[in-house]
């Protein structure tokens, strides 16, 4: 305001001060330039600042002021702020559904992305809290690092927007309680304390090794959501290590400081934290010390009745031994709580990684569903956001919505570990960059892609390139129609066809990862190489095979008796003795449903789990349940062909053949690599139904030559149509393969299909010139 | 402006025309968020296309509150000068009432809009800090400037500096220290 002429008149009641507008200017210029320096060489400046004792006294007094703590927010918020956002009300595409926390960071709510459909977290940002010139651009760059985050014990970022002048992020939305309201007085038995304190321990290892501290660790921090998993929220106050270490550090710590007494209590603050000095991981690794003291006792190590109280005890005191308080923990696990809480980082683990391996020596065998993901160099699949020519909005829409939709897709493959980017980054597409990118997130696979439209057709090319080598693991273009009423149909289409290709079972990357992997010592595999080394087996489907990969799943989960991957692929790998009879043990279906409840209990919502519970039920004859499972596996990963595919075959040789039949169709359309064995429901369908002509064509595309049910297809189908000679060369490939077959016939057979599709095949195989002796009982039927 | 709140704002100033004090408690909100809205136009480089009418609305509660003759608009710095101001009034106000109703004297009991609520975390004194704000106009009238935008108008210290004309080191140092002599001022104004 230029004029104040029209405004109303100071009234001047006293000036006692010193201060004049004549020597303010001298006394403000020296203030500023103190304060800009850390609080203990405030002195030494005045001291060498050259100024008169009178004004000296009265900048001393004005730093006091300052220094004050209750000075930190002072006026730092307008008089006048909105509240909080109503529910129901619009933020951006966002629609606020509920408000379901507040924090020193910041409240939180629930709320819906209309443009995608799903339900997430927005966490709106403390007006005021990116007023300050300088914290916008950083908090910016934090927030980027903070979506490059995607680990399970970590609550995902997903954007950090604005609208409407609020700040907020948006991230994933997880529903379950907090650890603080979960620890009973007592404390946890030590089997959920070792648990939980790995998963915490692994998110923070992930944070560290992207140079991120979380600096507010706390139990109220840490979720335990619906499903168990622990999952580790407010990186919030997070800042780069590297960027504190910085040139500004005083500067950064100080304001660090500042945050700290707003966000409340120091009681989880390391004694580094408390006296405003520079930080690094090692704080959390304190932090974490007074979590897992809290959790073993439950009470918390340090107490005061105010905020100095408490700050100074952290300071201070020596931690009653939680011995005293827990006689029944390991001596191994109290020496880890109290390594932690040392008051010098210097004394405490180095790494959060090296504490991870000090709990390891605890319980050899009780690394959490998380900490099944540990070691290796980390197989990481970065998605860049697709690019685009042109400018059209629904072209643009349609390359943000199908990106999003990958990452989503990916994500359901639980043995894949996917960096979404967020969509305010844009990378420029050459491999070289490829290869930076893949540098700097540290991702092993970079998957990107662009949409290119034409008139009314719309060319999609994709490729995934392995960053190390800039190779093109695969690259794939898709033509489509295109025009924006099928907008959505487009991606619909083609999305869960590239999420498929690369990440089920026969997809791009389980192969390239396995083949990656089949080298290696299989005792130096991590639990979670393990499974992805299990791969090899599918397409290869030979007893050596068989025996290396169930061998590492059974060290896995010993290792990783959470591990829900580890529990589900040795499921299904102990079903594959009976199927294929591979270096069988006793009682194969029996142990497949046991290794399937495992996992069933460590991720009930993992796809896996339900796939090898569906198969070991189905074998087991219990048709309800197993169709419940199956249709439950299908429906929490519908991209996931391989599964379809499995099941699909199972449910139609449990009678629904046109489900199974329609299943298995969608699964060779949604991954063009799939093997020959996709094709036999279509095969039996037609079989049974007599329609051996369309038998035949089916059973020619099949094409798996070491597998006896190719032949056993060839021979039935061709002796069934007359053709004599083509039936008997069908029947000696399958004597070459199954020499037992005359006898084993009746069992093999029996395994899979009903009696009236058994006799029938038998049929089939006689008239193909291969006598089978009736089973005890069975009836005889004319075809 | 949205016809709504404009509608809204000349009603209140009618019914506070004619002695309804409530009617002002009720304007803080309103004229509140359409300076927030406002401003964040103009620090944008939006077109302002209600402006006129928002300053005219503005101009109307402004000389209600203070009795002075009318103020020119100069530019936007003048607006939101102006604009924080007014909110400083009103704020101050209401806090002296508030003050004046503990002590019993029988002032009405003002609710301010659900919509709005004062910051948390925050005891301070608006009396106290608006006799501090006047002294310290006197000795850096630049420095009043900004707490008043920064306070009572909600500006960043990114839209302080854009409307006072400085760079934003140079308000966030004003900021900084101006701050402290408000603080000791508030100090010794308590122990008094």
């Amino acid at each position: 305001m230029g004029d104040r002429s029209g405004l109303a008149a100071p009234r001047i009641k006293e000036v006692r001060n010193k201060v004049t507008s004549e020597n303010w200017q001298e006394v403000k210029d020296v203030l500023a330039a103190a304060l800009e320096r850390p609080a203990a060489e405030r002195q030494s400046y005045l001291d060498q600042a050259g100024i008169r004792p009178e004004l000296r006294r009265e900048v001393e007094s004005l730093i006091a002021a300052h220094e004050e703590q209750s000075q930190s927010d002072f006026l730092g918020q307008p008089a006048l702020q909105p509240k909080e956002l109503a529910i129901g009300s619009r933020l951006a595409t966002y629609e606020i559904l509920a408000r379901i926390g507040a924090g020193g960071m910041g409240d939180v709510y629930q709320a819906l992305d209309t443009r995608l459909g799903r339900r997430l977290a927005i966490k709106v940002l403390p007006t005021g809290f990116l007023d300050d010139t300088a914290r916008l651009p950083r908090f910016q760059r934090e927030a980027r690092m903070l979506a490059s985050l995607n680990h399970p014990n970590i609550v995902t970022i997903y954007t950090f927007e604005e609208a409407g002048g609020v700040h907020f992020l948006t991230m994933e939305l997880v529903e379950g309680r907090p650890l603080s309201r979960m620890i009973p007085a007592g404390g946890l038995p030590v089997n959920q304390l070792l648990e939980y304190t790995t998963a915490i321990a692994e998110a923070l290892a992930a944070a560290h090794g992207k140079g991120i501290a979380h600096r507010d660790l706390k139990p109220a921090n840490v979720m335990v959501a619906e499903n168990g998993r622990i999952k580790v929220l407010d990186f919030g106050l997070a800042k780069e290590i590297h960027e504190a270490n910085a040139a500004d550090a005083p500067h950064a710590t100080a304001e660090y400081t500042k945050i700290g007494v707003i966000v409340g209590t120091p009681a989880y603050m390391s004694p580094e934290q408390l006296e405003g000095r520079i930080v690094d991981h090692r704080t959390d690794i304190f932090s974490l010390g007074i979590v897992m003291y809290e959790m073993a006792t439950g009470q918390r190590p340090f107490l005061g009745r105010s905020s100095a109280e408490l700050a100074a005890a952290i300071l201070r005191d020596a931690v009653r031994p939680v011995s005293e308080l827990r006689p029944d923990l390991p001596d191994n696990l109290v020496q880890v709580i109290h390594r932690c809480l040392e008051k010098s980082a210097n004394e405490r683990f180095p790494s959060v990684r090296e504490l991870i391996d000090a709990l390891c020596g605890v319980a050899p065998a009780k690394p959490s569903d998380a900490g099944a993901v540990r070691g290796g160099d980390g197989f990481w699949v970065a998605v860049l956001p697709f690019g685009h020519s042109g400018a059209s909005p629904e072209i643009t829409a349609l390359a943000e919505g199908m990106t999003e939709d990958i990452v989503t897709g990916l994500s359901r493959f639980s043995y894949l570990r996917v960096i979404a980017r967020s969509s305010t980054l844009r990378y420029a597409h050459s491999v070289a960059d490829v290869r930076a990118v893949g540098r700097e997130l540290g991702a092993r696979y970079v998957m990107e892609g662009s949409l290119r439209q034409a008139g009314s057709r719309l060319r999609i090319a994709v490729q995934l390139i392995e960053a190390s080598s800039g190779s093109h693991l695969w690259a794939e273009t898709y033509h489509c129609k295109f025009s924006v009423e099928e907008i959505f149909a487009v991606q619909d289409d083609i999305v869960p066809q590239i999420v498929s290709t690369v990440a089920d079972t026969y997809g791009v990357l389980p192969h390239t990862m396995s083949e990656a992997l089949r080298n290696r010592d299989p005792a130096e595999l991590s639990p979670y190489e393990a499974v992805l080394r299990s791969f090899a087996h599918f397409p290869r489907l030979s007893a050596e095979e068989h025996a290396a990969a169930r061998a590492g799943l059974e060290r896995a989960v010993q290792r990783a008796p959470e591990y829900a991957d580890g529990w589900a692929m040795l499921s299904m790998l102990i079903r594959e003795e009976y199927t294929h009879g591979f270096n069988p043990q006793p009682d194969p279906i029996g142990r497949a449903l046991a290794a399937a409840r495992r996992a069933i209990e460590a991720a009930p919502s993992n796809h896996l789990a339900c796939h090898a519970l569906a198969s070991a039920l189905f074998f087991r004859r219990e048709s309800q349940a197993f169709r419940n499972s199956a249709e439950r596996a299908i429906a929490l990963n519908p991209m996931d062909g391989f599964t379809s595919a499995y099941l699909g075959f199972l449910i139609a040789y449990s009678g629904d053949w046109e489900r199974g039949c329609a299943l298995a169709e969608r699964a060779r359309k949604l991954n063009p690599h799939y093997p020959g064995w996709y094709w036999f429901p279509s095969f039996f369908d037609a079989y049974r139904k007599s329609d051996y002509r369309a038998a035949l064509d089916v059973a020619l595309k099949i094409n798996m030559p070491g597998f006896w049910r190719t032949h056993l297809a060839l021979a039935t189908s061709y002796a069934q149509l007359g053709e004599q000679d083509a039936a008997r060369r069908a029947v000696r490939d399958l004597l070459n393969i199954r020499p037992d077959f005359a006898t084993a016939a009746h069992e093999e057979l029996g395994k899979w299909w009903d009696a009236d599709l058994v006799e029938h095949l038998i049929d089939g195989l006689g008239k193909a010139g291969l006598e089978i002796a009736p089973a005890p009982g069975s009836r005889s039927k004319n075809y | 402006m949205s016809a709504d709140s404009s509608t809204r704002i000349n009603r209140l100033l009618a019914d506070w025309g004619q002695g309804n004090e409530e009617a002002r408690e009720a304007l803080i909100p309103v004229v509140y968020n359409e300076l927030r809205r406002q401003a964040r136009r103009y620090l944008r480089g939006e077109r302002p296309d209600h402006t006129l009418e928002s300053a005219a609305l503005v101009n109307e509660a402004y000389l209600r509150l203070v009795h002075q003759g009318t103020p020119q608009w100069q530019n936007r710095a003048h607006f939101f000068g102006v604009a924080a101001q007014l909110m400083r009034h009103i704020l101050v106000d209401h806090a002296r009432n508030r003050l004046a109703a503990k002590r019993g004297a029988g002032a009405p009991k003002l609710a301010l809009d659900p919509d709005l609520v004062p910051a948390q975390n925050q005891e301070i004194d608006l009396v106290a800090l608006d006799d501090a704000l006047e002294k310290l106009a006197v000795i850096d009238p630049q420095q009043g400037r900004l707490i008043e935008l920064r306070f009572f108008g909600g500006l960043s210290i990114e839209e302080a500096a854009v409307v006072l004309g400085n760079s934003p080191a140079t308000v966030k140092r004003e900021w900084v220290t101006a701050r402290a002599w408000l603080r000791r001022e508030l100090k010794r104004y308590a122990t008094k």
